[in-house]
């Protein structure tokens, strides 16, 4: 089948399934995955791995949009208000997990890079999902406000996790041949600084062009050309330039909502059209994943998704009492960020690219795990949304737009 | 926000993306072409020159150690010959020719290109790395001595001179210079190893394996001629024996591991060379007998470019009582360890295969596997499944 009948097909079956699992009371984006499993090349095969090869472009613009969503967040007044809390929040969740799958690893044998660079991946929380079950949720509160805040945080640590952890593979590859250097230690440091700070730098200069050009602009339809064409441009770029989409359009939302008087007016004719592009972003997500996967997990597998439920559970609880976050935030965080998908596949490409060796271990166990994550991740998530008495109906049906949410 | 701050920062954040530009073109640059720097050589010459035998050990581990990932075992041993094209398997084996089995050697992760095929020169250090089937590195490193001409019964084949001891274990093994670059393989030839460049490999696949690899491209199986054992088992003096069969291939409808294919469009085939008139110029259906078992059957195969639709689309499409579909449920039984000597690791079988039918009978569980084996008289005619297509071997009691 062709991409574009592909794409058909892949819109009005997640829509089918989208409804269907509504009277389970299970969320859309859980349904979306599971219509991408079933027409991807693990079961029905109507989606092909060349499909999703050339639809790759999709997820990739999928994953700079919503992480463009979650760059509203980080609004200056808002971040020095509760910013340290969540530092900590998210710094004791993420430490947690990695600690505890690092250990986890080692003591079932497995070689300490292999144990080191799991550990990293397990940092991160998938984006996407969650904040989609936010969304559906139509949730609003300081909880949700928690919740948001630690997703994209903690996608910013995961990066810097495993880039640490890759150049500790560096160096200590380089002490093995004698061969450690000045030279050799910068040039293993040089993409964490890059995957930061230069993405940083692009997702501001895009920000900035965004926001000056906002103010000009008064039709909703040409801001969505001016709002998608930012975060294509940013996506693109920081592509070709090897710096990180994730947080580079991470960097552009933020300075959007900081800079720009419009940004709530933008943000909600972003929500108002990117639907589809999303509804096709988690079903090609779905698709991706490898259900053959699942029986070879295994013990490993086994360890690492109970270690980083048990961090990410443990150290949530832990650090929202002690930085004093409401009730509903200490009981409830920790099962959110459950969800593991987007960056953490990202990081097993790179895993195979630079660390061949080991990448089949880091491989299996990632993709494996992925598959239970974004299954539990969006139920227990919208479990605990609901728990935290922040999900409010829909009025008139439709999605709000995410400042509208957050920002109550 | 202040006009001249947020002007400072654009500046500043411009001059960052600047800098990073810069230092990632010249970190690229810098970058050593796969995997060793060229500078190696001179690395190595400066150790020779200082005297430090252990640092030269030490030295030539650090290259093995580095070109070792890229080398694999080949667990397919098809007839299609050499492949460089994929970028992930590098060799198979040369067709129909018992008197050189290449084993294996591959550039693994999928994705890369494909090693850079180097000549080398006399003096040259040359690593020989290969990996056994259970995954283990083999690996030893000499001086390149030249080129001689080395006769395999009766192929004479260029052989590169090595300043090193081949055992049985490097077969299929890879030829790299210390900067990583391919220059030859380890082959067996006469019984012993010998190493051949690159070029000889490439020359013999060339005049050897083309109509294997045609039939194989063409029609999706591969055959092999009949040796006395087999001549014997099938009560045939003519024809040749089905051993690989595509699984998504349309041949796979009319034939089967374990077929002896007597002739083609009413032509008696013979050797492997008869399969000739299949490759030819259209038709693209041909005629063939086919014998299975005891009884002789006429069955029409199609070439793969003429089915329409994808070969797994007609496969599903086909009469459902003619053969499983590719989906349907596991069959057979996984072979969890062969052991060397016995008549199955000498028959080829090897740990992961899966094990369908022992004496034309299938294999649905370990319990009738073991019975079949044990009760089995003579030798026996096994068909497996590695690697998404269907093998037959005889086993020998």
């Amino acid at each position: 089948m062709n991409e574009l009948a592909s794409l058909g097909l892949i819109l009005l079956f997640a829509l089918l399934v989208g409804h269907l699992v509504k009277f389970a009371r299970v969320p859309e984006v859980t349904g979306y995955l599971v219509a991408g499993m079933i027409v991807g090349p693990s079961a029905l095969g109507w989606v092909t791995h060349e499909n999703l090869e050339a639809l790759h472009i999709f997820s990739e613009v999928g994953l700079g949009l919503i992480l463009f969503s979650i760059g509203a967040v980080f609004e200056l007044g808002r971040v020095r208000a509760i910013g340290r809390r969540l530092v900590t929040l998210t710094l004791a969740e993420s430490g947690l997990a990695a600690a505890l799958v690092f250990v986890g690893m080692l003591i079932i044998g497995q070689p300490w890079p292999v144990a080191l660079l799991l550990g990293a991946i397990a940092v991160e929380t998938g984006a996407a999902s969650t904040l989609m079950v936010i969304r559906e949720n139509n949730a609003a509160g300081p909880f949700t406000e928690a919740l948001t805040g630690v997703i994209g945080l903690n996608n910013i640590f995961a990066l810097v996790a495993f880039s640490l952890a890759a150049v500790a593979l560096d160096v200590s590859a380089l002490a093995a041949t004698g061969a450690v250097s000045v030279g050799g230690i910068g040039r293993a440091l040089f993409p964490l600084f890059w995957q930061l700070v230069g993405s940083a730098a692009l997702g501001f200069l895009v920000g900035l062009l965004l926001a000056s050009w906002a103010s000009q602009v008064v039709e909703s339809g040409e801001i969505l050309i001016l709002l998608i064409g930012c975060v294509l441009l940013t996506v693109g770029v920081s592509t070709v330039l090897g710096l990180s989409p994730l947080v580079a359009s991470l960097a552009v939302g933020a300075t959007m909502a900081n800079l720009s008087g419009k940004s709530r007016r933008l943000f909600g004719a972003l929500s108002r059209t990117d639907p589809p592009l999303y509804v096709i972003f988690f079903v090609l997500a779905g698709a991706d994943l490898d259900l053959s996967l699942l029986p070879s997990l295994g013990l490993l597998g086994l360890v690492y998704v109970l270690c980083r439920a048990t961090g990410k559970l443990a150290g949530a609880r832990l650090a929202a009492k002690r930085t004093r976050f409401p009730e509903p935030v200490r009981r409830l965080l920790g099962m959110s960020i459950f969800a593991q998908a987007g960056l953490a596949v990202g990081l097993v490409l790179v895993t195979r690219e630079r660390f061949p060796d080991i990448a089949p271990t880091v491989t299996t166990v990632v993709l494996g795990a992925v598959i239970v994550f974004e299954i539990a991740g969006p139920l227990s998530a919208r479990f605990a949304l609901d728990r935290s008495g922040e999900s409010r109906p829909h009025e008139g049906g439709d999605l709000l737009p995410l400042d509208e949410t957050s920002s109550v | 926000m202040n006009r001249k701050y947020l002007a400072s920062l654009a500046l500043g954040a411009a001059l960052v993306l600047a800098i990073g530009i810069f230092i990632r073109g010249r970190l690229q640059r810098a970058q050593p072409s796969a995997p060793a720097p060229p500078s190696e050589a001179s690395a190595l010459q400066q150790l020779s020159q200082d005297g430090q035998l252990e640092r030269i050990s030490d030295f030539l581990a650090t290259r093995i150690a580095a070109v070792a990932p890229r080398v694999v075992y080949i667990a397919t041993v098809g007839a299609a010959g050499f492949r460089f094209g994929q970028g992930d398997t590098l060799v198979t084996t040369l067709a129909g020719r018992p008197v050189i089995s290449v084993a294996a050697t591959a550039r693994d992760t999928g994705r890369a290109a494909p090693p850079a095929i180097a000549e080398p020169a006399p003096n040259d250090w040359l690593l020989v790395v290969g990996r056994t089937p259970e995954g283990r590195v083999v690996s030893s490193a000499g001086l390149f001595g030249g080129r001689a001409v080395r006769q395999c019964d009766n192929e004479s084949l260029a052989e590169l001179v090595l300043g090193v001891a081949l055992h049985d274990s490097f077969a299929g093994a890879g030829l790299f210079n210390l900067d990583g670059q391919l220059v030859g393989m380890v082959v067996r030839c006469a019984g012993q190893m010998a190493a051949i460049p690159m070029a000889e490999a490439t020359r013999l696949l060339a005049t050897t394996a083309s109509l294997a690899a045609r039939v194989w491209d063409g029609y999706g199986f591969a055959v092999s001629p009949l040796d006395s054992l087999a001549r014997a088992y099938f009560a045939s003096d003519s024809g040749v024996l089905v051993v690989t069969v595509r699984q998504d291939a349309p041949a796979a409808l009319a034939l089967r591991p374990g077929d002896v294919i007597l002739g083609v469009d009413d032509q008696r085939v013979a050797a492997p060379d008869d399969l000739a008139v299949l490759v030819g110029d259209p038709p693209a259906e041909h005629d063939v007998v086919r014998r299975r078992g005891k009884s002789d059957a006429r069955v029409r195969i199609l070439r793969r470019d003429v089915v329409v639709g994808t070969p797994t689309d007609s496969a599903r499409s086909a009469d459902a009582g003619i053969r499983l579909a590719e989906r349907s449920p596991p069959e057979g039984v996984i072979i969890d360890a062969v052991r060397a000597e016995s008549p199955a690791g000498r028959a080829g079988l090897r740990r992961g295969d899966r094990l369908l039918e022992v004496g034309g009978r299938a294999v649905r569980d370990p319990r009738t596997a073991r019975r079949l084996l044990e009760r089995r008289e003579g030798a026996t005619l096994v068909v497996f499944e590695r690697d998404s297509a269907q093998r037959g071997v005889l086993l020998p009691r």
